[in-house]
């Protein structure tokens, strides 16, 4: 499995670099690989595919534009950089608008702490596991509320109405939470 | 600079501006305030770039679902720069023209206001689709998806300040015949100033216009209308607006 991983992260980052001299067939690449991921990550934040659509679109003429950016010896994965191109395409879009017009319920109902299912690891690359198992050495709350705040894209407020908690309370268990996790990370 | 402490969270450790921005959770104006910071402050992007670096990995634990099969050739023509209008383009533009349509009168009622109300503001930016601009960075490329109300993006626009130069390429774009597709600017509470016909099969560049040389937020919205041949007669749209977007940060 790592090697598979490896591997599929050594072809993202040439056809990023392709990409970067102006070659639509390496973006055509990856979108193949990757747009099924992103799209769902999008989609979970904004619960609207057309709106979700438009998003991936800026995400890719955003890839396009800013291929040359990305630089794979700073250590960060490509399918990690797309992604947090994706979440903040998508972030942005639902902070600009004012009221939110569908709460996603089916995607929140199918894994509602936003846990990751078992298989969905066998891919997964290093940096992932090494985040999982910080994460499952955190109080299950403050890691329940980081998954979710990761996977909705909801604001403190909207988290807190939705985990029925104070807000104070809240606040409280995604920054121990979330200060716990740097030091597990960086240890 | 200084982290601003919770009254709810004495004990807990200091709001990490960063994480929060990058996990997602702050209100829309902290969000917008930090995302601003991100292109001025060096230290506070480089610690944005290691939370994302951190928390980003979660993805893997979500779930794929596939877009749309037309989004990829969507994208592909409307990448900058690319000259794929190519012979299934007008097969889109008809559907996605069918698309609009329902939303073709409402836009042109909006518009029909403005141009009889040239200094109201509000019809202006209700025919502003959610897409907000973002603060500029150091020569930023800017992209605006030009889209009728609900639908496809019909258009994509892009800036170019460093060239100052502005390019405009249709992806679903709706190109009736013997009629021309002409883009204006609209800035907030003015009339529609006419930037030319543009064509619906091709990437048209044209010089910037200074509306936009100024930095940070771009309030000016562009709209695309149908017009006879050659443009509008009058200086103002006087067909259907069939998109409308404004100038995003990428």
């Amino acid at each position: 499995m790592a090697i598979a991983a490896d591997l599929e992260r050594v072809r993202l980052v040439r056809a990023l670099q392709r990409v970067a001299s102006g070659e639509a067939a390496a973006l055509e690449d990856i979108y193949r690989r990757t747009s099924a991921k992103l799209f769902g990550v999008i989609l979970r934040i904004l619960g609207d595919r057309n709106e979700a659509e438009d998003v991936l679109q800026e995400v890719f003429v955003t890839v396009w534009n800013r291929a040359g950016s990305y630089d794979p010896s700073r250590g960060v994965s490509p399918i990690t950089w797309l992604a947090a191109v994706a979440r903040n395409r998508a972030i942005d879009r639902i902070r600009s608008r004012s009221t939110r017009p569908t709460q996603p319920l089916e995607a929140a109902a199918e894994t509602p702490d936003g846990a990751a299912p078992a298989w969905a690891m066998l891919e997964a690359e290093d940096d992932a596991r090494r985040l999982a198992a910080c994460l499952e050495a955190l109080d299950e709350r403050q890691s329940s509320a980081i998954r979710t705040a990761f996977f909705d894209g909801v604001t403190y407020e909207a988290l807190a109405v939705r985990l029925g908690a104070p807000l104070g309370t809240v606040k409280s268990w995604i920054r121990r939470g979330l200060a716990s996790l740097r030091t597990c990370l960086e240890a | 600079m200084s982290p601003s402490l919770d009254p709810h969270a004495a004990g807990d450790p200091p709001q990490d501006l960063a994480a929060e921005y990058v996990l997602g959770v702050l209100s829309p104006e902290e969000w917008r305030d930090a995302d601003r910071r991100l292109t001025a402050d060096a230290d506070f992007a480089a610690e944005v770039a290691a939370w994302e670096a951190r928390l980003t990995p979660l993805i893997h634990g979500a779930e794929s679902v596939a877009p749309a099969t037309d989004l990829w050739p969507r994208i592909r023509r409307s990448l900058p720069a690319n000259d794929l209008g190519g012979s299934d383009g007008n097969v889109n533009f008809w559907r996605s023209l069918t698309a609009a349509s329902a939303f073709i009168a409402v836009v042109c009622l909006t518009l029909a206001v403005v141009t009889g109300r040239p200094s109201g503001p509000q019809p202006v930016a209700r025919a502003v689709p959610s897409a907000h601009s973002a603060t500029a960075e150091v020569e930023p490329l800017q992209v605006a998806l030009l889209r009728p109300t609900h639908g496809p993006t019909a258009f994509v626009a892009t800036l170019d300040r460093s060239r100052k130069l502005m390019t405009v390429s249709p992806g679903a774009a709706p190109a009736p015949k013997g009629r021309s597709l002409e883009l204006w600017m609209i800035p907030p509470g003015g009339a529609p100033q006419p930037l030319g016909v543009i064509p619906s099969d091709h990437s048209a560049k044209m010089p910037m216009p200074d509306a936009f040389a100024g930095r940070g937020d771009t309030p000016i919205v562009l709209a695309v209308s149908i017009e006879p041949k050659g443009g509008s007669p009058t200086g103002l749209p006087t067909g259907p607006v069939v998109a409308t977007g404004r100038f995003n940060v990428v």
